[in-house]
């Protein structure tokens, strides 16, 4: 049995000859086709997991604003709100202090998505050339998320809209995945976030906002 | 796929002018007098001023046509579909069209003004007024011209009477002064050539000769930027015009524009694309068809006779996405749903000089399916078919164009499997910033040892060795948008260690100092073969930073299945990342390499990824930013830490569900696909040099199907 394996190493055909080669180390190393293995996937369908929460209703410790006469923010019954009126463009800003995981900044690359829970109630008040006020809420108010650095740069932007599940403002409370992918596209430092904010361009001089931006969660996951 | 409008349009002033990439809120100061300044009070005598052709001198008009020409163009209108639609909507409209009267109006204040109104709508005026002699139009025209003379500048802005916007300007006023020459008071004809000239001078000195205060020389440093094209044809269209007036010597800048016309023909591709991208192309095509139109008629010349003009044609149709209205281009194009306007007109000026009837069916199809506005209403044919389209060339058929093409001047290639709207075209890039001829246009400007001379290749993408794969509607593996922030990463290439190709990361990519591109990315292998078969192959290693070979081969078996094959080396153990951006993606057995590209639409794009080591999986959300608005897509990614790999990606857009083995002994990497009817064997070899193609032969039932050999060198440009 032997003598036969030695006989067919001597005198191989040509499939035979490869094999020795290759066994023998002649042609390198054999691979066969590697699978590849998971490691990341934002289709998963695995629900969300919150890493950091910056805040949640009732929990508003640490918590500072900065707005202006057109974007008042205060808490009311635990929620963050925000009133904004007139047509002035305008950015409120929410600060927090450190607390646990809760670092006074934070990279935002290091997580896949931003959730805001929150609701944009009102409408805006159009006075017409006669006179006439109408009341609008088109479906997309371009009204923005942004994360501000600690240069108070914007570090990128997300239409409440477009990461809506209708492609609408929302104007009942929804929870917002907004992938972070959104939140640092800017050219400015996008590493080191210190305030999460909104933004909303100049409306038209014949327009009047009276708008109730109104948060019940901030938070970073996975 | 998400598209972000509101980056751009809602907060645009917010966004764009706070990451310091967008026009200021305000414009600044112009300096009239410092510019004007540097316009001399007179021309030096002409050396060798260029005189008009015998068969037009004295007779107006002349530029796009004579009087001749429109007795033909009645005629083709009353028969010809195509040309008695342009006609009856441009005269539709200008019936209506009522004089001008407005007092520093948008279009010398704004280049978009200037593009859509000037060269857009009131240049259609003047075959209008051709073809229908209303006493109406002919008012209207002559109260543009007198608005125009009225104004004491025609581009209102930092580039003082030498932008954009001034060539668009130029061009307008001069088809409509030589419509109407005749007919004009023969004083205001003079005043109106008079000054004419005074803005052809401007633009010369202040644009060509780079007087203006403006400090970026941005068009004039190298000859294919398409707005150097805008400001020649309106050069063209006033001089050419104007010449023989009576009281005008423009002698000496006839002799210039003669320089400038030859030297861009001197440096313009063979191919006639367009290194920005099919979308740029568009933007400065028309122009300088309209200009060589013009100077051949008028001067004598035969600048339609480069190959170009033949040949312009070939990027708009093999970079055109199936069944969309768009393309499927690299560099800066939004590759989204557009109406075919006037600037695409100027692309039948290719079949018009070959005579080839199959490229004019293939335009005459792309025209009617994007005259559409979006809601579907049709819309109006453009004025510029009736300068273009030539309605003798009847009978072809677009299915019988090759159906892959190579684009020898930018290193690409595009391959299909049908012209029809279900088909499947993939596109493949491997070439210089610029392109071949622009490198070598730089090389030959760049005096003594001084760094090399400047070009502008703004609105190229770090794309080397980059795919696109569009598919019946959709776009799989996606081609990317107008970015202003230009990164390997966005294409579907590769990167190493999360880095790109080199200059990457610019809002406007700009030239390799010191190196000449064309060693940096380049075609190795074209290979086309029976039934609409194709490989080609690039090599970019030198584009990135640590690697010695990065060699991707991409074999297109149309009506079967796609190989898209890697073999990359690096100079130690890097982080290999290969990128494919899609709408949404999904991974079906990571254990044999299944996943899936998807689309909101419906399509799906399975495809099977395998390498000769082991190798991690993602799909995470990629950002493609849009000048005209973002994408929220995703990406595969599939990377490992490794001095090399050999990735093998089998696409299977035609649904015959092949699967793939690999298997690699020494060198030498055998891929096995299999499906019903399709039983292939191919055996990959490394290329043995920077310069070879790989060695790549599949065999089907024992049968050679196609191969690539050491032979099989793609074509590039000669010096």
């Amino acid at each position: 049995m032997l003598n036969m394996k030695i006989k067919r190493l001597i005198k191989p055909g040509p499939a035979r000859l490869i094999l020795l080669a290759a066994l023998l180390g002649i042609f390198g190393p054999i691979a066969t086709a590697m699978a590849f293995k998971v490691i990341k996937n934002v289709n998963s369908g695995e629900p969300v997991v919150d890493k950091i929460v910056i805040f949640e209703k009732g929990k508003t410790e640490g918590l500072t604003f900065k707005d202006d006469a057109n974007c008042k923010m205060e808490i009311v019954d635990g929620s963050i709100e925000c009133k904004i009126i007139g047509n002035e463009a305008i950015a409120p800003k929410i600060y927090w202090t450190p607390n646990g995981d809760l670092k006074a900044t934070f990279d935002p690359r290091k997580y896949n998505f931003l959730i805001l829970t929150c609701r944009l109630e009102g409408n805006t008040k159009q006075t017409n050339p006669t006179g006439k006020i109408s009341e609008l809420r088109p479906d997309n108010l371009w009204f923005v998320a942004t994360l501000f650095n600690e240069k108070n740069e914007r570090a990128g932007l997300a239409n409440l809209a477009d990461v809506s599940e209708n492609t609408r403002t929302p104007d009942k409370t929804e929870t917002l995945k907004i992938p972070m992918v959104l939140l640092t596209q800017s050219p400015n430092d996008v590493t080191s976030i210190q305030a999460v904010g909104f933004m909303w361009s100049a409306a038209h001089a014949n327009q009047y906002r009276d708008f109730k931006l109104v948060i019940d969660k901030i938070s970073l996951a996975d | 796929m998400k598209f972000f409008r509101p980056l751009c349009v809602a907060s645009a002033v917010l966004s764009l002018a706070s990451w310091g990439f967008a026009a200021p809120a305000t414009k600044p100061a112009v300096d009239y007098a410092g510019n004007l300044a540097k316009v001399p009070a007179a021309d030096p005598a002409p050396t060798a001023a260029p005189t008009i052709a015998p068969a037009v001198a004295g007779q107006h008009p002349r530029l796009l046509f004579t009087a001749a020409d429109i007795e033909t163009l009645k005629k083709q209108t009353e028969t010809d579909p195509v040309l008695k639609r342009a006609a009856g909507d441009l005269l539709t409209w200008a019936k209506r069209m009522k004089p001008v009267t407005e007092v520093h109006p948008m279009i010398i204040r704004d280049d978009t003004a200037a593009l859509s109104t000037s060269t857009g709508s009131w240049a259609g005026l003047s075959y209008a007024y051709a073809l229908s002699k209303d006493p109406k139009i002919k008012d209207a025209i002559v109260s543009i011209l007198q608005m125009m003379i009225a104004e004491p500048y025609w581009a209102d802005g930092a580039e003082l009477d030498s932008n954009m916007g001034a060539g668009n300007n130029m061009f307008m006023v001069g088809l409509l002064f030589d419509v109407v020459h005749d007919d004009l008071d023969p004083e205001l004809r003079e005043k109106i050539a008079a000054n004419m000239l005074v803005h052809v001078r401007r633009m010369y000195y202040l644009g060509h000769k780079q007087g203006a205060l403006l400090a970026n020389k941005y068009w004039q440093q190298d000859t294919q930027n398409n707005h150097r094209w805008h400001r020649d044809a309106g050069m063209s269209a006033c001089l050419l015009s104007i010449f023989d007036v009576k009281g005008i010597d423009a002698g000496f800048m006839m002799q210039e524009h003669k320089k400038e016309m030859d030297l861009l023909m001197k440096w313009w591709p063979a191919d006639g694309d367009c290194h920005e991208g099919a979308g740029y192309q568009t933007f400065g095509f028309m122009y300088l068809a309209a200009a060589a139109s013009m100077c051949d008629r008028v001067m004598g010349t035969d600048y339609l006779k480069h190959p170009g003009f033949s040949n312009s044609w070939a990027q708009q149709i093999y970079y055109a996405a199936p069944g969309r209205n768009s393309d499927m281009s690299f560099g800066d194009d939004m590759n989204g749903d557009g109406v075919f306007g006037n600037l695409e007109g100027g692309f039948f000026i290719g079949p018009k000089i070959t005579r080839d009837k199959n490229v004019q069916a293939a335009l005459t199809r792309r025209l009617q399916t994007k005259v559409k506005r979006k809601d579907g209403r049709p819309d109006n044919y453009p004025w510029s078919l009736l300068a273009f389209y030539d309605p003798t060339l009847e009978g072809g058929d677009y299915k019988a164009l090759p159906t892959y093409k190579l684009f020898e001047d930018l290193g690409a290639a595009s391959m299909r499997d049908t012209w029809e709207d279900n088909g499947v075209c993939l596109t493949f890039k491997c070439g210089p910033y610029g392109g071949y001829k622009l490198s070598e246009y730089r090389k030959a400007m760049t005096q003594g040892d001084d760094k090399l001379h400047y070009i502008n290749v703004a609105h190229d993408d770090p794309d080397a060795n980059s795919f696109a794969l569009g598919m019946d509607g959709a776009l799989m593996f996606h081609p990317g948008l107008y970015s202003f922030r230009k990164i390997t990463e966005q294409q579907n290439a590769v990167t190493i260690d999360g880095k790109g190709q080199i200059n990457e990361g610019n809002d406007f990519m700009q030239p390799v100092e010191n190196v000449d591109m064309r060693t940096l990315s380049y075609l190795t292998g074209w290979k086309p073969g029976e039934k609409g078969r194709a490989i080609v192959e690039g090599e970019a290693s030198p584009a990135y930073k640590g690697l010695k070979h990065f060699r991707r081969t991409a074999v297109f078996m149309p009506g079967e299945y796609i190989l898209m094959l890697d073999d990359i080396l690096g100079d130690a153990a890097r982080q290999i990342a290969w990128r494919g951006t899609v709408e949404k993606g999904q991974f079906d057995k990571p254990e044999t390499g299944h996943c899936h590209a998807y689309t909101k639409s419906g399509k799906q794009l399975d495809f099977q990824m395998l390498a000769n080591k082991d190798f991690d999986g993602a799909i995470d959300f990629m950002y493609l930013d849009g000048r005209f608005g973002g994408a929220l897509m995703q990406q595969f990614q599939f990377s490992l830490n490794s001095e090399s790999v050999k990735f093998a990606c089998l696409m299977d857009p035609w649904k015959k569900k092949p699967e793939m083995t690999l298997k690699e002994v020494g060198d030498t990497v055998t891929l096995t696909v299999k499906a019903d009817g399709i039983d292939d064997v191919w055996t990959w070899k490394p290329a043995k040099d920077g310069e070879t193609p790989s060695q790549l032969t599949c065999t089907r039932a024992g049968a050679e199907l196609i191969t690539l050999e050491e032979k099989d060198k793609a074509t590039r440009p000669a010096n």
